[in-house]
């Protein structure tokens, strides 16, 4: 076998670890946003695009439900053996990037600038930028349930009635159906 | 690595290719960890498909070449030995994937 030959294979060796080595996998953060998503989207059909519920839902649900996404993580990657803190850390900026953007464009509901309803389209707007960013840069597997926010995003600017909870709907099937997706390809090692 | 090759042979990459990471498997356990901040020896020979003596071997060489840091834990009262590459380490592979990526650029 030639050199050339051998680093060719040496190298397609170490792309082939590279790529068993992907990323967590976790289905029950899939489902626990699934769910997140679903009551807060319905939410601001049932009491008003500006009822202080949404917000109170939301800093309870936002905190809650990413303390317990970091959890599952830790959990997950101690039960594979593989642990990613740097990658964590940029999936929490990416999430605090959307959540700062959010509370800045809540300035434009409180001047009058925008309706509280056009604010809760525009919270999904953002959020399915992020989405799209994380779905690029660290699981790809988000970047279905973009698509799905994006949509979610024009059906609350045109349906007549239970636009925010058809959102929900489409947004919290997408998310279900990305984490069934995938599911068994990682197994315990430890 | 048995290098003979005269297409690629006599380049100055080529020679600093020589050392610890010349080895596919220890040049994968490395840019694995570069990759990953830590991963126990279960999943990386898992990863690797190596079988435990022979990865076992890998590791202690790069663990004694200043590669490595190995971190000890129990999980459900089992033993888990966890990796982690050195800052020493990290610089050694960045320079050792550089000198590489030349050697390619120059082979085509």
């Amino acid at each position: 076998m030639t050199d050339a030959k051998l680093l060719k294979d040496d190298l397609a060796y170490v792309r082939a670890a590279a790529e068993r080595s992907g990323p967590d996998h976790v289905p029950a953060i899939y489902f626990l946003w699934a769910s997140l998503c679903l009551c807060g989207f319905t939410l601001i059909d049932l009491v008003g695009a500006g009822s202080k519920w949404i917000g109170i839902y939301w800093l309870v649900a936002g905190p809650v439900g990413t303390g317990l996404t970091w959890w599952m993580s830790v959990r997950a990657g101690r039960r594979t053996g593989q642990a990613d803190r740097r990658k964590g850390k940029r999936w929490v900026n990416h999430f605090l990037a959307f959540f700062a953007a959010g509370l800045l464009g809540c300035g434009l509901a409180a001047t009058g600038e925008l309706s509280w309803s056009g604010l809760s389209s525009l919270w999904i707007l953002l959020l399915a930028l992020t989405y799209f960013l994380a779905g690029l840069h660290l699981e790809r597997h988000l970047l279905p349930v973009a698509g799905a926010l994006a949509t979610g995003y024009v059906i609350t600017l045109f349906l007549p009635e239970y636009r925010f909870a058809t959102a929900g709907v489409l947004v919290a099937l997408a998310l279900a159906v990305q984490g069934l997706r995938g599911t068994g390809n990682r197994h315990a090692t430890n | 690595m048995q290098r003979t090759d005269p297409e690629v042979g006599g380049l100055e990459e080529l020679e600093s290719l020589k050392g610890l990471l010349d080895h596919r498997v220890r040049l994968a356990i490395c840019i694995l960890l570069a990759e990953h901040d830590a991963m126990s020896f279960s999943r990386l020979k898992q990863v690797l498909e190596e079988t435990d003596g022979s990865l076992g071997t890998h590791l202690r060489k790069l663990e004694d070449g200043g590669y490595l840091a190995i971190e000890k834990s129990f999980r459900d009262r089992r033993p888990v030995t966890w990796y982690e590459l050195t800052e020493p380490g990290r610089s050694k592979l960045r320079n050792h994937v550089s000198n590489l990526a030349r050697l390619i650029d120059r082979v085509g």
